[in-house]
């Protein structure tokens, strides 16, 4: 039936106008003669015969109809040899299952690694952002110096009440908080904000509310609003939470509302919200900054606008409060676009990465698909011989590809559903939003175009080698020379130099990776890291907000972790290094003329030779350094260059963190420490000062929130974590104890980043130079298995085996080489996209360019030499006979 | 020359087609002669009926047509039934019959 349907559709050639025209005419002409047969006149027969159809309204239905019938013929052809390709394609997997399964599985891999990469750049980078019009969402930053920070409470109230192109202007300050209820205490992260913060991103409240104006007030913000994730983490996902009280900070607060997850991916992911109420003396207070500011710009303006409206408040805010404000300015930029910041360029370059990898995998595919080819050229030629056109051929060679590409599909899937929770467990702390990343239906589409778009990559130069002119009788002629017949080798070389250059291109900013990893493992954090460990804890201000309390807990807290076993030293330090914390403060040095902003650490005594800090010159702060003696400071080196350049700084004097504009508090600078990298090996030193933790004036124990470190030194990690619990337990068993990081895992955190990228790179670098060497050996072996005869030829007439190894081997070299050279310019305009991610080396690093050219040749020669030698093998004799 | 409305006559007209190619493959003429004869009741097809109704079935699958050569010695396209096309004619013949005999009753019993 199917035959006879095909060569209806071969052969039921004849144009629909002519069918009908020849059906009729037909038709009038036996009428006529029938009509003749009953007496009329012949004449006037073939008139009446022809006036039965209708003006030509029949020859018009007709052809309609016929037209209609054709197309519904062709698509059912359509159908019909779509299915017969694809039986096709699923038997010669099933008659040469390893070559099916080398396709699946180099498919499924480079499909697979590109669908979980791209879930996770969908998760972070593309997909929008939950909130309502995420276009009209910025983020306020107030300028000093041309340099973006914080707003003062009074900046910000000054714009609260300017501002008119914000729907809404809001604020908030990210803050731990001590929670407890029933549970154990907990350190969790919390923002303080303006009763308008969740409003301004339009997600409405799970359950309950969002704040009241009228909360936003001292003395009437005992509220909170809880988010998804503490809610289900620690009160079990219980509805009725709201309007139960719980202790924040070890004061009642009401729960008024539960904020949906969607919430959580905002910003920098608060587990609850209280409102932050600003005092009367807070409001007057332009600075200290802060604030975190948000702005919902109105529908009918644009960013702009936005932006000049605040750059012409902050004019008018200079004018009124000079003092402080002379020198800001104010800026905004899309929320969105901020927080994805540096994510972007990063996952996009691995995305580009892991595509260039699964190009070099279809074309290691679309060899394989080649040689078959060559094998079938003789079923080819037979094909075209009874007719089947270039069309038909091509589609039956791309539907192959096709059946392969959706197997590999579904490989991909797999291999994706379990690489994607290793690749989010593996990655660094901190990516936004990288926990959401999901086999979802847009991630699902993309694995489908990477389906689509393989099949075709893969089958394309098949499918055109396929439908080259071939004639009959070189393929059938002789029944050897068929095999290798009319195809000729420059594609596949071509596949391979290509390959080479992707290689080139993803193996250049693997080792560019490397390298800088290498450098920063190198790089010395100028103090010793062994056996220190840290932990924060933070005094509520409810019990401990008077200093001299807070002063009191520290050192009864520091007197018992150093008396505790198992803890050599121990100090404390507002901003430990590698585990964070802290703050910056601007300084005046005596007599020069600018402000430089400086990391603040309040230590006690001991904090120098705890993490063995080397000092420099001067002395180290001693038990005497109180409020009522001398004020005493030290600094590291780069403070003291930049302060009092070449200047020995011993008893220089420095204004700092109190005192006020003309008001100069003088510090004097009693000894230098060495430089040490307190946020890692990557960032170069920072400008940092010291102060002795009990001369430091009242308003700083306010802006570490009462927080410090504490640092201890030890054979033992355990007795110290014990000691130190103990210890803060033994104070007061509400307060959390958290962070407790050794400095060795906080080093691993801070790398972790350059870390991950460095092995996914990697990674994705050795998958490609595997997979090219495949592809080099298999080109060089399919060359040598064709020209048997040829080698067996030139060995009987007396070529060495070098000879024929060089031979053989260039074959598979030259293309290599050529693509090589591509792949280097390549690589030098495609590095610069890694340069935020490189440490102390260029992104076109002359040796490590050169150093993978040639690691890629090597491999190249020894995958081309394999099979080459193994030509040399032939059997002069044998060969000529076969 | 009688008329009928158009979409009994479709139905009608498309088993009678059908039942005509039970004989072997004819062409359009001599379909509507078939019919014309056999109704014997001054049934007169007109050419815009039966050949719009001979595309349709064949779109359909009921009939098949290829090149032939007539009484004429002239190329002339001839149906014939497909297997669809007998199926199609037997179930159609059930349902006339059963229709056909309760009109009958219906009739009868009136008059």
């Amino acid at each position: 039936m199917t035959i006879r349907k095909r060569l209806r559709s071969l052969l039921w050639r004849v144009p629909i106008e002519q069918e009908v025209h020849e059906e009729l005419a037909h038709h009038v002409e036996l009428r006529t003669r029938e009509l003749i047969d009953r007496g009329i006149d012949p004449e006037e027969a073939r008139v009446l015969a022809r006036m039965r159809l209708e003006n030509g309204r029949v020859e018009a239905v007709l052809t309609q109809i016929g037209r209609q019938r054709n197309n519904s013929w062709a698509r059912r052809d359509w159908i019909d040899e779509l299915r017969q390709d694809l039986r096709f394609a699923w038997r010669q997997c099933r008659t040469k299952p390893g070559f099916a399964i080398a396709a699946v599985l180099t498919l499924g891999l480079g499909i697979g690694a590109t669908t979980a990469i791209f879930s996770v750049v969908h998760a972070v980078v593309l997909k929008p952002y939950a909130y309502v019009d995420p276009d009209r969402v910025l983020l306020a930053f107030s300028k000093w110096r041309g340099n973006r920070g914080s707003w003062s409470v009074g900046n910000f109230d000054y714009f609260r009440q300017r501002v008119t192109s914000a729907e809404d202007f809001a604020a908030d300050v990210g803050t731990s908080m001590n929670l407890a209820d029933n549970g154990e205490p907990e350190r969790i992260f919390g923002g303080r904000v303006t009763w308008n913060y969740h409003r301004l991103f339009g997600i409405p409240p799970a359950y309950g509310r969002t704040f009241r104006q009228e909360e936003d007030q001292p003395g009437r913000n005992k509220v909170v609003i809880l988010s998804d994730r503490l809610w289900r983490r620690r009160f079990g996902a219980d509805p009725a939470m709201v309007g139960r009280s719980i202790r924040i900070n070890n004061e009642p607060h009401d729960v008024v509302g539960i904020m949906p997850a969607e919430m959580d991916q905002i910003g920098d992911a608060a587990e609850a919200w209280v409102p932050v109420a600003f005092t009367p003396e807070q409001l007057a207070m332009y600075d200290e900054f802060y604030l975190t500011a948000y702005v919902r710009q109105r529908k009918d303006v644009t960013q702009q606008q936005v932006r000049d409206e605040f750059i012409r408040v902050a004019q008018n805010l200079a004018t009124d409060h000079p003092d402080l404000n002379r020198e800001r300015s104010a800026d905004v930029e899309l929320m969105s676009a901020f927080f994805i910041g540096d994510y972007r360029t990063r996952l996009l370059v691995l995305l580009a990465a892991v595509g260039l990898v699964l190009l070099i995998a279809c074309g290691n595919v679309a060899n394989l698909l080649l040689a078959r080819l060559a094998v079938r050229s003789r079923e080819l030629a037979i094909r075209a011989a009874i007719g089947a056109g270039r069309g038909r051929i091509v589609r039956q060679v791309l539907t192959e590809s096709l059946v392969l590409a959706a197997l590999g599909g579904i490989a991909g899937l797999a291999v994706a559903w379990w690489s994607l929770p290793a690749l989010i467990r593996l990655a660094p702390e901190g990516v936004p939003r990288l926990d959401t990343a999901a086999l979802n239906g847009t991630v699902m589409t993309a694995a489908l175009t990477l389906v689509i778009g393989s099949a075709l990559f893969v089958g394309l130069l098949p499918a055109w080698q396929a439908t080259r002119r071939t004639t009959l009788t070189e393929d059938l002629g002789d029944g050897k020379g068929a095999l290798s017949g009319s195809l000729k080798p420059w594609m596949r070389q071509l596949l391979i130099g290509a390959q080479a250059a992707l290689v080139m291109i993803v193996l250049a900013g693997a080792a560019l990776l490397v390298r800088s990893a290498i450098n920063l493992q190198q790089e010395p954090i100028g103090f010793d890291t062994r056996g220190v460990l840290t932990a924060r804890i933070a005094l509520p201000a409810a019990q401990y907000g008077e200093p001299a309390r807070a002063r009191e807990a520290y050192r009864q807290v520091l007197d018992r972790v150093q008396a505790s076993p198992g803890v050599k030293f121990a100090a404390l330090d507002s901003q430990a290094p590698l585990v964070g914390g802290g703050g910056s403060n601007g300084l005046f040095a005596e007599g020069k003329p600018d402000l430089i902003q400086s990391r603040s650490h309040f230590v006690t005594p001991g904090y120098f030779s705890v993490i063995n800090n080397p000092l420099k010159a001067g002395r180290t702060f001693v038990e005497t350094d109180i409020r009522e003696a001398e004020f005493v400071m030290i600094i590291n080196e780069t403070l003291g260059r930049a302060a009092f350049g070449d200047e020995n700084p011993i008893g220089k004097r420095i204004s700092c963190c109190e005192g006020g504009p003309g008001k100069p508090h003088w510090k004097t600078v009693v000894g230098v420490v060495a430089d040490i990298k307190t946020r890692g090996p990557a960032e170069p030193a920072q400008p940092e000062f010291y102060l002795p933790l009990m001369q430091i004036p009242d308003v700083a124990w306010t802006w570490t929130g009462r927080s410090l470190n504490i640092v201890t030194r030890g054979d033992d990690v355990a007795s110290m974590t014990t000691a130190i619990r103990s210890s803060v337990k033994e104070l007061d068993s509400t307060l959390p104890v958290f962070r407790i990081w050794t400095m060795e895992e906080g080093l691993r955190r801070i790398m972790a980043q350059a870390r991950f990228n460095t092995l996914l790179m990697s990674t994705l670098g050795a998958t490609g130079l595997i997979l090219a060497a495949l592809g080099i050996y298999s080109v060089i072996a399919w060359l040598v298995a064709q020209r048997t005869r040829e080698i067996g030829v030139r060995m009987a007439l007396g070529a060495s085996k070098a000879d024929v190894i060089r031979m053989m081997s260039l074959h598979g070299l030259q293309p290599v080489i050529a693509g090589l050279a591509v792949g280097f310019a390549g690589a030098i305009a495609a590095t610069r996209l890694l340069q935020n991610q490189l440490f102390e080396i260029g992104p076109r690093d002359p040796l490590t360019l050169v150093a993978t050219a040639a690691v890629l040749l090597i491999v190249a020669a020894g995958a081309a030499a394999i099979p080459a030698w193994r030509a040399t093998t032939i059997d002069p004799a044998t060969a000529l006979r076969d | 020359m009688s008329r009928y409305p158009a979409d009994f006559l479709h139905g009608t007209l498309d088993t009678l087609i059908l039942k005509t190619l039970t004989g072997g493959p004819r062409h359009g003429y001599a379909i509507g002669r078939w019919i014309e004869e056999a109704t014997n009741c001054g049934l007169e097809l007109e050419e815009g009926s039966l050949y719009p109704a001979l595309y349709r079935m064949e779109k359909r699958g009921w009939l098949d047509a290829e090149w032939g050569t007539s009484e004429l010695g002239r190329r002339a396209k001839f149906y014939r039934l497909t297997r669809a096309g007998r199926q199609q004619l037997a179930s159609h013949t059930a349902a006339w019959a059963a229709f056909s005999a309760a009109v009958n009753r219906a009739l009868i019993k009136a008059v």
